[in-house]
């Protein structure tokens, strides 16, 4: 394993696991953004998504840093989604007694999974470059 | 033939009981409209303006000029409406009594239609109607300089500068029917 491989899975490790199915579906949404023909409010909708996601670890430069997801990740994700059953949904439902989206969820945020979807996207392993940083930041100052 | 009656309102000691359109007209006015209401007054047509007005007081060759004059007076007119509606309540128990009598009366031509009358009134048919009011209309947001801006700023925060312009045409509803 060369020194550069091991920094990205170290950096993947220390990443919180919530981190990649956020990291994962921004790639998506860029995706859904750069390449769908959408309308005005649509597009609206999806870029304030993407706002609203920014807190924690994705400061607006990790946001910026994540490339859209190419077609392979997007199958990928899609493959991913089949786990959940047909009626599962995304949107967040307080009175909801399963999880959403648990089984694709719970396969998405084993590092092994999220690997791959960094080998392919450059950008998401730029976003774990920064986040690193990040971390790294309080220990610098102190 | 029985006539209803509306003999309350025919002579001028019921004043106060009249309504402030009959009560704004002069003297012979206000008889003239009372006379439209008589029980022996002829049928419209058959000289009825001509009988209220001599019974107003109004006489000569030219009553009958008179009487179409008074008769379409803007307060006239607003005077018989007033007083319909009174001679109406005035006559309602005779129309009861009407009723009543073809009610117990099975052998009176009208006893069915008179029962159905009541009935209708007292049990009136019911009909439910269930609304469904269905908007198809998709949730948009216009187009607009404020939202082409807000989505500029955000693409740029997002790192997606360069995105293709939004679908979003002039368009009109048109009407679906032929």
């Amino acid at each position: 394993m060369t020194a550069a491989a091991a920094d990205l899975d170290r950096q993947i490790m220390e990443l919180p696991p919530g981190y990649y199915f956020i990291f994962v579906i921004v790639a998506s949404t860029k995706q859904i953004l750069r390449d769908v023909k959408l309308k005005a409010g649509e597009r609206l909708h999806y870029l304030e998504l993407l706002n609203r996601a920014i807190g924690g670890l994705l400061t607006p430069q990790v946001l910026a840093a994540i490339e859209p997801a190419c077609v392979t990740q997007c199958q990928m994700l899609g493959e991913l989604l089949k786990l959940d059953p047909p009626d599962d949904r995304f949107e967040y439902e307080p009175d909801r007694p399963i999880n959403p989206h648990r089984y694709s969820l719970e396969l998405l945020m084993r590092a092994e999974t999220f690997k791959h979807f960094v080998k392919l996207n450059p950008g998401i392993r730029a976003a774990l470059a920064l986040v690193e940083t990040r971390w790294l930041q309080p220990a610098v100052e102190a | 033939m029985r006539k209803f009656t509306v003999t309350p309102f025919n002579q001028n000691e019921n004043v106060e009981q009249l309504g402030p359109k009959m009560l704004a007209l002069s003297e012979k006015h206000r008889a003239f409209v009372q006379a439209l209401f008589d029980e022996d007054a002829p049928a419209h047509g058959a000289g009825l303006l001509n009988y209220a007005a001599r019974k107003a007081g109004y006489e000569g060759k030219a009553v009958s000029v008179t009487a179409s004059r008074v008769a379409y007076r803007p307060d006239v007119q607003a005077a018989i409406k007033e007083f319909s509606h009174l001679a109406v309540r005035a006559i309602s128990p005779d129309a009861i009594r009407a009723v009543r009598n073809a009610l117990l009366d099975p052998s009176h031509k009208d006893n069915i239609r008179a029962a159905s009358l009541v009935l209708e009134r007292v049990l009136p048919s019911e009909t439910m109607h269930t609304v469904r009011v269905e908007d198809h209309r998709p949730p948009t947001v216009e187009a607009t300089e404020a939202v082409l801006r807000r989505i500029a700023e955000l693409a740029a925060q997002a790192g997606l500068p360069a995105l293709p312009a939004p679908i979003d045409a002039e368009f009109k509803v048109v009407d679906e029917q032929p």
